[in-house]
This record gives C-alpha cells, sequence and structure tokens, in this order.
C-alpha cells in the first residue's frame, strides 16, 4: 500500500492488542480491540491506519456515549438499606421528554441540537457543549473553538438554523492558587481564566453572535480541568428542521481548509490530562472563515441548494460523512479535499479536526449552483464524494482504497458497555453556626469570587450585537445589576421572545447529587421565570462534566445525579431536548495519582413568552416601593457559600420542592406579565441577603429590611440571611398594587419584609431590634471586589 | 524545535516590525507589565510590545517597505521597521514569539491575502508573531518564566530570548 | 416619490448588516446588503444608492488593525465608484467597524490621506456598554429635533479617537465635524467609564466638512425602540421611537 499502513492487528495477542491501542493514541479498550479483531478476521485482512483511526473515533465516548448508553448495575446505600436496579442514563433523561411529550417539541436527542417550537413558522434551537480539554491546554485557542464548534452545531440542526446567542458557563481553580503547587504543564487558573475569557470573547464577538449568558464558578476542584460550556441559540423555519440525505448526493466539504490540526480530538476527549500532551490536538479557529460560511450557508439553505447538512466536529469528515452516511453509505476521494499545506497522510485529512467546516449532501443538478454561490462570497466548496447506497464508509486516496467498512459495524459494532457502580447516601445532618459579626458575613458573601460582579468579563462580550436582546446581562443604574437571564426579540417586526438562563451548583453534588441535579433545575426555571418566562413553555438541556467514570464511586454520583435530573424534571414538567455529557475530566500526575474533578451538572434553559414588553429585571425601581418574599426559608446550609466563607462543613442540602413552588412560579408568571411585580430576583447561592444586595445595587436604591417579617422554619438571622433554600424569590411592587398582588398570592407562603429608600444604604432589623447597617457604596465596593 | 528554527533559518524572508510610536498607547505593554509583576518578579520596569510579520520571499527590501507603509502600519499611531536581523539593545531582554508550523495563524493568512491583492508580491508565506522587549533587572531565568507562564504557550509557540546587549 | 435606497455594505465579518437593513426600512428607505464583491463584479453599482452604510463587524477579522484591510480594499477595488458617490453629495454613513474603515481610507475627516486613527482602547479589551453623548453643534443635517444628550450603546476594541497632530484635531473641531463626544449622564465630559476608549476630547463621531459621510463609535441600530434601553423596565416613556431612531429618519428625510 502507497497511502496507508497495514495495522498487523490478526496476529495480535490482548497485550499487543492493548499496545496498539495506546501508541495510537486510540482510546479503545481490550474489548473493543478485541472487537475490531473478529470483524477484520472475518475480512480476512488487517486494517489500514485509517480504518483504525476512524472506528477509534467512531466508538469514541465523545462520539457515541458508551457510558450513557451502557447498562449500569447500580447499588444505592442509604442506613443500613441496599437497593439494586439496573439503569440506561440516556433512556433515564430521554423518558422525561417522552412521559411529558409536549407538541411544542419538535426535534429532541436526534439532531446536533434541540429545537422546540417559536410560532407557527418557526423554531428555536439550542445546544450546550463542553471543551474541556483544549481550555486546559491552549485556553485561547480551545475555548474559542469551543464556541466555533457549538455555533456549527447550530448551524447544522435540521437544513441550518441561524445563531442568535450565545451562552457561556466557567468553572475554574481559584485565581489565587499558589504556583508553587502546580504540576509541570498545568497552566495557573488565573491564566486559563484570562484566555478562556479572550477566546470567547473574540470567535464570538467576531461572528456577530451576542453572548449574553453564563455563571463563573470558582473551586480548587478544577485546577487542573477548567470546564468550559459553549452553548448556542439559533432560529429555524419549522419546514426546515428535517433533513435526508438521498442516493446519489454529492458530498461537498464547505468553509475552511483541512490541516493537521485537531487530530485525535475525540479520542483524546475521553483520556484524561496526563502530564505530555501532544501539540497536534490543539486546535486555533478562525472566525471570519466561520462567519463566511454562515453567511452564505443561510441563503443556500434558503435556497433549498442542499437536502443534508452536518458539522465537522470531533472525528472530522470521518464522523460527519460517517454519521449521514449511516443508512446508505459513501464513497470518499481524499485527494480533492482542500488542503492548507501538504505533508498530511490520508488517515489524517480524513480524521483532522480542522475548523469552521461543514459537510452537505447535495443533489446532482445543485452542486454547480451551489458551489457558484459559496465562491462568490469567498468560501470554498468542494465536491469530495458521494452517497452511494453500499452500506459501506469507502475511502480512496488517489486509486487506492485506504478504508473500506461496513456502516453497520462501524455504527452499531461497539461493544456495549456494562458497568458497576454503587452510590452510598451521606446522612445530612442539621448544623448552625453564628460568627456573631452579620455585617463582615455579609460583606464576605458578597465579595467571594462566586458570588461577586462578573462585570469585567461581561464587558467583554458584545451581548447586543444583532439587535436582539433586551433584557441584558448587566441591568440597571450604570449597568450595574445583574440579571436573572437573558431576553431576547427575535424578530425584528415582532414582540415575540425568548428567555435564556442557567442553574449550576457543584457545591452541592459533594453531599448528593440527586438533590443538586433538582438545584439545578430548578434555578434555571427560577432564573427564567423571574424575567417574566412562563414555566409552563420551558425546556432544558443537560450537560454533564464528570471525573473518572472508571471509578465505580464516581460512576455512582453520577448515576445519582442522573436520577435526579429524570425525577425533577418531572416534577417540574420540563423536557430535555438535547443534553451532553464530557466524562473522564480528571488529572493523572507522574506518580499515579488521579484527582477528579467535582461532578458538574449545568443545567440550561430556554422559555417562549408572548410578549418582550412584559418582562421585569432585578433591579429595584422606586422608592416607597414594598419588599416581599417569596417562598419558605429553611435551615439548609450545605453546600452553602455561608458555610464557605467560615469553613464549615455537612450541613442540610436545600431540598426542591416542586410542589410549592411550580404553582407560585405560574403566579409570578401571571403577575409580572400583569406588571404587578415590579422587579424580581430569585434566591440562590449566597442566600436571601445576596439577592437583596444585588437588587439594590442594580436600582442604586436602598432599604429597609426586617428579617423576622421572613418565613422560616427557624427564627434564626443566619439562616433568613444566609440559607439557600429554592423556591424563594425577592420581589418589589407598588403600594397602589398590594391588594392585587396579595389576591394573586392568597394561600402562598409569603410576607412583606421592608420598603425601598432613596438613600444608599441597608437598614437590617429583627423584629425591633437593629442588626446592621451597611452602606450601598460598601456592598458595591465588596461586590466589584473580584478582578481580573 | 530545534528542527524548526533551522528551516526558517535557510528561508529567505524579512521581518516587518510594527510598533507604536508613543508609550502611551502601548495598552499592551502596560497589561503585560502588571501581569509580570502579579507572577511576583517585581523587578520590571517597562514592557513594550511590537507585531511581527515575517514575509517569506525573495522580493527586495523597497518592496517589503512599501507593504509595511500602504498595507500594514497605521500611520498615525505606528511606525515601523524592516530587517532580517536586529541588533540587541542595552538595558532590553528582547523575546520574540512565533507559532509553531502548522498552527493556524489567521492574521498571516489576511496579511498574505491583502499583499496579493496589492498586486506588490505574487508569492509569499506570511507568519505573525510579538516580540517583547522587558525592561528591569531580570535574571535569564526569571525571563524564561515570563515567557512559559505568561507570552508563549509551547504547545503552540516557540519563544526565542535575546539577552540584553 | 421615489423611495430612498440604502447600500448596506458587507464582507466577510460584517456582522451588524440585518439590524442596520431593519433600522433604514423602518425610517422609510429601501435598504439591501450588498457583498462587496457584488459591487467589484459590477453586478450592483454605487450609483443606484442614495445612502452608503458600511455597518459594524469585524471585516476580515480585524487582522492587521481594525478595519485596515477593508479600507485598503476600498481603496484598491472601488474607488472610482466611491470617489463619484462622494461628489455627487451623497451620504456614507460608518458605524463602528465602518468608522474605522471610513478613517482608515482617508475618507473622514477630509478625503485625504488618513489623518486620523481608533487606536486600541485604554483598556486593552474590547468592550460592550452603554454610554451617553452630547451632541454638539456640527455642520452634519442628520442631527437636527434630537436631545441634546442621548444614549446608545458601544461595543468596540479599537475606538480610541486620534487625530495625527493638535493642526488636524483643531480644524477638525473648528469646522464642527465633530458629531457627539461621550459625557455623564449632565453633559459633562469624563474620563472612563464614561469615555469608554480614552478618545481625545471624548470624541465618538464625526463627520466630514459638508456633513454627508458620518462616521461614529456608538451603534444607533441597536436601540431604535425603547425597549433596547437597558432600564426601559424602569422609566415608563411612551415615545417608542428612540433619538437614534431620529438620525435614520433624518438621514432618508435629507433625500425626499
Amino acid at each position: 500500500m502507497k497511502y496507508a499502513r497495514e495495522i498487523y492487528i490478526l496476529n495480535a495477542d490482548e497485550k499487543e492488542l492493548i499496545e496498539i491501542s495506546e501508541k495510537n493514541l486510540l482510546s479503545l479498550n481490550l474489548e473493543e480491540m478485541k472487537k475490531i479483531k473478529e470483524y477484520f478476521s472475518f475480512l480476512g485482512r488487517n486494517p489500514t491506519d485509517c480504518e483504525l483511526e476512524c472506528i477509534a473515533q467512531t466508538w469514541s465516548e465523545h462520539c457515541c456515549h458508551k457510558t450513557f448508553k451502557a447498562e449500569i448495575e447500580y447499588y444505592e446505600k442509604e442506613r443500613n438499606v441496599t437497593k439494586f436496579e439496573r439503569i440506561c442514563l440516556l433512556k433515564e433523561i430521554m423518558e422525561v421528554t417522552e412521559i411529558l411529550n409536549y407538541k411544542w417539541c419538535i426535534s429532541v436527542f436526534k439532531d446536533n441540537a434541540g429545537v422546540i417550537k417559536l410560532n407557527e413558522k418557526w423554531g428555536v434551537a439550542f445546544k450546550v457543549e463542553t471543551h474541556n480539554h483544549p481550555s486546559a491546554l491552549e485556553p485561547y485557542g480551545g475555548a474559542g473553538t469551543g464556541i466555533g464548534g457549538v455555533i456549527r452545531d447550530i448551524l447544522g440542526v435540521g437544513l441550518g438554523a441561524k445563531p442568535i446567542l450565545n451562552t457561556d458557563v466557567f468553572c475554574f481553580g481559584e485565581l489565587d492558587y499558589p504556583y508553587k503547587k502546580l504540576p509541570k504543564g498545568v497552566l495557573h487558573p488565573l491564566r486559563v481564566f484570562r484566555g478562556v475569557v479572550s477566546g470567547v470573547r473574540d470567535y464570538g464577538n467576531r461572528m456577530g453572535i451576542p453572548t449574553g449568558n453564563g455563571a463563573i464558578i470558582f473551586d480548587n476542584g478544577y485546577v487542573f480541568n477548567c470546564l468550559v460550556y459553549c452553548g448556542t441559540v439559533g432560529i429555524i423555519p419549522i419546514d426546515k428542521v428535517e433533513k435526508k440525505v438521498k442516493e446519489g448526493d454529492f458530498i461537498v466539504v464547505v468553509g475552511g481548509k483541512t490541516g493537521r490540526d485537531g487530530i485525535h480530538g475525540a479520542t483524546f476527549s475521553s483520556a484524561s490530562l496526563k502530564e505530555d500532551i501532544p501539540t497536534s490536538v490543539v486546535q486555533i479557529g478562525n472566525p471570519i472563515v466561520e462567519k463566511k460560511l454562515q453567511d452564505v450557508l443561510l441563503v443556500a439553505r434558503d435556497k433549498g441548494l442542499f437536502n443534508s447538512i452536518t458539522d465537522c466536529g470531533a472525528g472530522g469528515f470521518s464522523s460527519a460523512i460517517g454519521e449521514m452516511g449511516k443508512d446508505l453509505g459513501a464513497v470518499v476521494y481524499l485527494e480533492k479535499v482542500p488542503l492548507k499545506y501538504e505533508g498530511l497522510a490520508p488517515w489524517e485529512i480524513f480524521l483532522s479536526e480542522s475548523q469552521e467546516r461543514m459537510v452537505l449532501s447535495v443533489s446532482e443538478e445543485n452542486v454547480e449552483k451551489l458551489i457558484e454561490l459559496f465562491n462568490s462570497e469567498d468560501v470554498e466548496a468542494t465536491v469530495i464524494g458521494r452517497f452511494l447506497k453500499t452500506g459501506k464508509l469507502t475511502v480512496y486516496y488517489k486509486d487506492e482504497i485506504i478504508c473500506d467498512i461496513d456502516m453497520e459495524f462501524l455504527h452499531k459494532g461497539v461493544p456495549e458497555r456494562k458497568l458497576k457502580c454503587f452510590f452510598e447516601k451521606k446522612e445530612e445532618e442539621k448544623v448552625t453556626y453564628k460568627s456573631g459579626n452579620l455585617k463582615r458575613d455579609i460583606l464576605k458573601v458578597l465579595s467571594n469570587p462566586n458570588i461577586a460582579s462578573k462585570e469585567e468579563v461581561i464587558h467583554q462580550y458584545d451581548h447586543e450585537v444583532g439587535g436582539r436582546t433586551i433584557l441584558k446581562p448587566l441591568v440597571g443604574f450604570e449597568s450595574r445589576g445583574v440579571s436573572d437571564g437573558v431576553v431576547l426579540k427575535p424578530f425584528y417586526d415582532s414582540y415575540e421572545g425568548i428567555i435564556v438562563a442557567c442553574g449550576i451548583n457543584p457545591f452541592y453534588g459533594e453531599i448528593d447529587p440527586y438533590y443538586m441535579a433538582g438545584n439545578c433545575i430548578e434555578e434555571c426555571i427560577r432564573n427564567i421565570v423571574s424575567c417574566g418566562g412562563d414555566p409552563e413553555k420551558i425546556a432544558i438541556l443537560d450537560n454533564f462534566c464528570w471525573g473518572n467514570i472508571l471509578d465505580e464511586e464516581e460512576l455512582g454520583k453520577l448515576v445519582r445525579c442522573v436520577k435526579g435530573c429524570k425525577d425533577f424534571a418531572l416534577k417540574y414538567k420540563v423536557p430535555f431536548i438535547s443534553g451532553k455529557d464530557s466524562l473522564n475530566n480528571y488529572f493523572k500526575g507522574k506518580d499515579g495519582r488521579i484527582v477528579s474533578i467535582p461532578g458538574t451538572l449545568l443545567i440550561s434553559g430556554i422559555g417562549i413568552i408572548e410578549d418582550i414588553r412584559k418582562i421585569t429585571s432585578t433591579d429595584f425601581k422606586k422608592q416607597g416601593n414594598l419588599i416581599f418574599v417569596l417562598g419558605k426559608t429553611y435551615n439548609e446550609f450545605g453546600g452553602s457559600i455561608y458555610f464557605k466563607i467560615n469553613k464549615i462543613k455537612g450541613g442540610i442540602i436545600p431540598k426542591p420542592r416542586p410542589e410549592k413552588t411550580l404553582p407560585l412560579m405560574k403566579k409570578i408568571h401571571y403577575a409580572i406579565k400583569n406588571g404587578i411585580i415590579r422587579s424580581c430576583h430569585d434566591c440562590s447561592d449566597g442566600g436571601l441577603i445576596t439577592t437583596i444586595c444585588e437588587m439594590m445595587i442594580g436600582g442604586n436604591l436602598g432599604c429597609k429590611v426586617d428579617f423576622s417579617k421572613v418565613i422560616s422554619e427557624e427564627k434564626s438571622e443566619e439562616i433568613i440571611l444566609f440559607s439557600e433554600s429554592c423556591g424563594r424569590f425577592v420581589v418589589e411592587i407598588e403600594k397602589t398594587n398590594l391588594k392585587e398582588f396579595e389576591k394573586i398570592f392568597e394561600g402562598e407562603e409569603i410576607s412583606c419584609i421592608g420598603e425601598i429608600i432613596e438613600e444608599g444604604k441597608l437598614e437590617g432589623f429583627f423584629g425591633l431590634k437593629k442588626l446592621f447597617e451597611i452602606s450601598l457604596d460598601e456592598i458595591y465596593k465588596s461586590w466589584r471586589s473580584l478582578k481580573f | 524545535m530545534k528542527n524548526n528554527v533551522q528551516v526558517i533559518m535557510n528561508e529567505k524572508f524579512w521581518i516587518v516590525e510594527i510598533f507604536k510610536k508613543k508609550e502611551a498607547f502601548d495598552v499592551f505593554g502596560k497589561e503585560i507589565k502588571k501581569n509580570i509583576k502579579e507572577l511576583g518578579i517585581l523587578n520590571v520596569e517597562k514592557v513594550r510590545v511590537s507585531n511581527l510579520y515575517k514575509i517569506i520571499t525573495d522580493a527586495g527590501k523597497k518592496n517589503i517597505v512599501k507593504i509595511a507603509r500602504d498595507l500594514l502600519v497605521d500611520n498615525i499611531s505606528e511606525d515601523f521597521k524592516v530587517y532580517r536581523k536586529f541588533k540587541k539593545i542595552k538595558n532590553f531582554w528582547i523575546v520574540e514569539v512565533f507559532f509553531k508550523e502548522g498552527v493556524t495563524d489567521s492574521v498571516g493568512e489576511t496579511a498574505k491575502k491583502t499583499i496579493i491583492e496589492s498586486g506588490i508580491l505574487k508569492k509569499l508565506e506570511v507568519k505573525t508573531g510579538k516580540k517583547y522587549y522587558i525592561k528591569g533587572n531580570l535574571k535569564e531565568k526569571e525571563v524564561k518564566e515570563i515567557c512559559e507562564k505568561l507570552l508563549a504557550n509551547t504547545l503552540i509557540q516557540n519563544y526565542f530570548i535575546y539577552p540584553k546587549g | 416619490m421615489a423611495k430612498v435606497r440604502v447600500l448596506i455594505l458587507r464582507v466577510g465579518g460584517t456582522n451588524c448588516d440585518f439590524e442596520t437593513e431593519w433600522a433604514f426600512n423602518l425610517a422609510g428607505g429601501i435598504a439591501e446588503r450588498v457583498h462587496i464583491n457584488q459591487i467589484i463584479k459590477k453586478e450592483k453599482k454605487l450609483k443606484d444608492y442614495q445612502i452608503l452604510v458600511i455597518p459594524g463587524g469585524f471585516s476580515y477579522g480585524d487582522d492587521i488593525g481594525a478595519g485596515k484591510v477593508l479600507a485598503n480594499e476600498i481603496r484598491l477595488k472601488i474607488w472610482e465608484e466611491i470617489e463619484r458617490f462622494i461628489e455627487e453629495k451623497k451620504v456614507i454613513l460608518g458605524i463602528c467597524n465602518g468608522f474605522q474603515v471610513l478613517v482608515k481610507s482617508g475618507i473622514l475627516p477630509f478625503n485625504t490621506k488618513q489623518l486620523v486613527t481608533l487606536e486600541w482602547n485604554d483598556s486593552g479589551r474590547f468592550e460592550d456598554r452603554w454610554v451617553y453623548l452630547k451632541i454638539e453643534e456640527n455642520v452634519s443635517p442628520f442631527f437636527k429635533d434630537i436631545p441634546e444628550i442621548i444614549r446608545m450603546p458601544v461595543a468596540h476594541a479599537e475606538g480610541k479617537f486620534l487625530p495625527k497632530n493638535e493642526k488636524v484635531l483643531h480644524k477638525i473641531e473648528k469646522n464642527k465635524q465633530v458629531i457627539f463626544r461621550y459625557c455623564d449622564k449632565d453633559g459633562n465630559l469624563k474620563g472612563y467609564p464614561y469615555n469608554p476608549n480614552g478618545s481625545i476630547n471624548n470624541i465618538a463621531g464625526i463627520c466630514s466638512e459638508d456633513g454627508l459621510i458620518i462616521g461614529m463609535m456608538p451603534h444607533p441600530e441597536r436601540c431604535v425602540l425603547k425597549y433596547y434601553y437597558p432600564d426601559f423596565l424602569k422609566f415608563g416613556n411612551n415615545e417608542i421611537f428612540t433619538p437614534s431612531f431620529k438620525i435614520f429618519q433624518n438621514m432618508i428625510k435629507y433625500f425626499t
């Protein structure tokens, strides 16, 4: 063979099979290697390098989600009782959507992104991806290509959606982590943080897509493996949601050229980070190539010039063409692929993860028109093969066949994983703590990096390009306040709207991932509702980032978390429309020590509203207005910021109470829609006091509050101020609307706790006892203390 | 890494160095000085940053000067030098950072495109890089630390340190 | 009455073209997004339009320098048509990246070689924030019937207005070519963050000597309705259309 290398597996023993996998960075385990050997023994030949690479990519955790599809034996121990069940994680998640069976969920779990109905003509697509490993190694390039990749997911959903919003959630190590403790090759959290923010900024801004929602978490569990979640929302005509490759269609690659960049991305992303890393896994993006591609692609879509599309992400052509040709078969001529430079081995061309490329399936009669259209805007478009009914993935380089495998084997041959794991539920215990200095505690909570303002980061993102952003991430006086979510007006000629928000809190997961899931789901819904969203028109996405799942305990936590997702999504009646898992986020040092990240779940939500004029924001609006707390406070300090700053362990994790909170949220939606609620902010990390302070900052107004009025399980100042119980909102209403307000919320656990004042200060009372007085300046200064 | 250097040495090229006319415009120099201090290296007095365009071509200096003046430099705030080799400077450590072979260099590609479209040259390659002038009482070990922790990511970039003249 | 035709020029990296198109259409014009290749290939002719807009974005990635490559391209490939457009006293509007293109090609302020630039923000970063603008007494016909202090968002990395020397600055000021300056809510010229980029004399936008070519860093097309103001929920203002929208209307009205 001239263009491919034969890999000798037919006579390889088990040890040699593993060596082959490791030497070629295939990340395939013994069972999988044996299955491959069996297949090629049947064919009576050895595989080529290209074939083996192609199978490895297709079977990678990143591409086929082996763990989420696996049958898992799960043992859950509580007190002395052990329960056993067999569980498939993906099924659990998908079942929620099936049971809820909403008609407005148009396309779920099958395409690049989930699609829900926006109105009769339009759907809205949402996808969130992670790009963790690349961002840990090259934060700027990694984060940029992360956002570039998820944008292409949206461009590749159905026949192509137009991206209108990006979201970003990051988890980093604490910024003051000592340099001395870092192993060689691990970048300092500050550098990762700056690089990631700049990467997202430069790619997102250049794409002309506003970045409107996100979160940043700091915890030393992320020092070795940062997490970078990038999401994109797009709009798509409903009649463009379905796509199908037709027999005889040409395979056309559009966009960027192919280079050696990003080879082994898919297999690499499923491996742990070690101290030596090959350069080729790192990719650097070029947003303008993608922007040009986007512009012309949507024109081609509207002209009906192609039948199907997918993005070239992990696994490159191998995965894109393999996926599109799954039901038919495909023949590819690799020498036709436009290259960045000479010298690539054919398998490298097939596997390369060079950015900004997409693959189209084009009918013969449209090929010329399509290429002409793309070229007219300086975008490359090249025919590289055809979809033919062969049932095989056949790849030529010049006159030589370098890959010829059955689609059936490629897509269905991966041995089903059987996994076992356990979870032991820890006994939760009420812990109370008094530091005796409330004012100091309040300012310390506000200045905690997880609570403090991320204004400096947010200003670096263009959150208004496109002319669609109504409620911006920064609100109120001098845009100092923080928003619970972003509200978009997707169409210039209509007041219809979309609300996007998220929920994340890895600290709860340390106690019980089940309730972490419930909290994340509720927080996401709460955020949408407090902007004015309708709790009955929200869809959510799950993104799991987990550590070493070969460890039965780690996997057990993941299963427990997925179970929480299912139970609480059903209770809050929100369907999952798309999801993604990124597993094996752990670091393996030279000494073999394994450090896993805290199991982290991000829930992203999207809500549909009829009128963007009927929303509200978190900033206090007017002096003299009344402040109400909706929902009851419990002694729930587990995983709280208050315990974190005081270095207290344990406590009860906040428990979602959907039976109370869901009806409450419906009423909030009604009250906002009818202009009764003037401002609304949910209580989450940092507790009630954080919520009130943030509303003051946004409004540049003060308030007088009697905390004894707050409905609470225990009348303790610390619990009322700092407990992170869910199901709570702080709202502002005009005195003239009091009656109407009370009527709407009759029977709910609500109480008026104070009044907004003009003077910039927070006066806290407990009955007649004055607890503290803090000036707005002091509050703002503490909250703004995080400097980058 | 050594092989890479060799390849570059054998090529015919010019360096266009573009720098801000006034120190006050050099916002990145200021930022990097601040970042160096954050590393705990306090002996740094001043940092200046230049953009480098390595233009690989057989063309003479005159054409390169024309390219720099007409296409690359902002004549209001920036100035430029064209050279093949530069002299060390008294009191300043100099660090050059370039992408490794095969790493996407969008600015280099855009520069190449705009030069070809201008008609000044027909065939060329452009690689972009940064040049840092660091003034201060620093040891080579500290400069190396600055490179590794701040200026370059050795996964995708090479850096070269030139000691004070 | 013939409708006013507006050409919104786009290239690789343009990204404020759709909302700009919408703003001009809403103001009564007929706006059309046109790729520069269509003009180079003569499929579209500048002479068929009354207003040329170079919208915001990152033309060619802003590689080399913001707006630089497009400025070169305009000079090299479509200069004759542009010159005629200017001679015929038609209107050119450059917003953000478009402003950068207009100064780097020398069209603003005096249609000579480049005399001013838009340098990196003092912060060294891209910044999106809302600013107050104080409208100056100026020669342009498009800023009439607009309150003295207005608000718009800026979103750029390279927006620091910097003239070549005092003489150029003095001439721009004396000719009343300054349209508006960054200020605080009471109209006082202040430093960061009110002046978001460190612009000399807080200059946020200028025009040509005849007032028909406009360049500005702020984005009027992002706030044509009151709902785009970051605090529209606080103030119960009944007027839906904003002062920014008035600028588009004034441009259309100029030809009718």
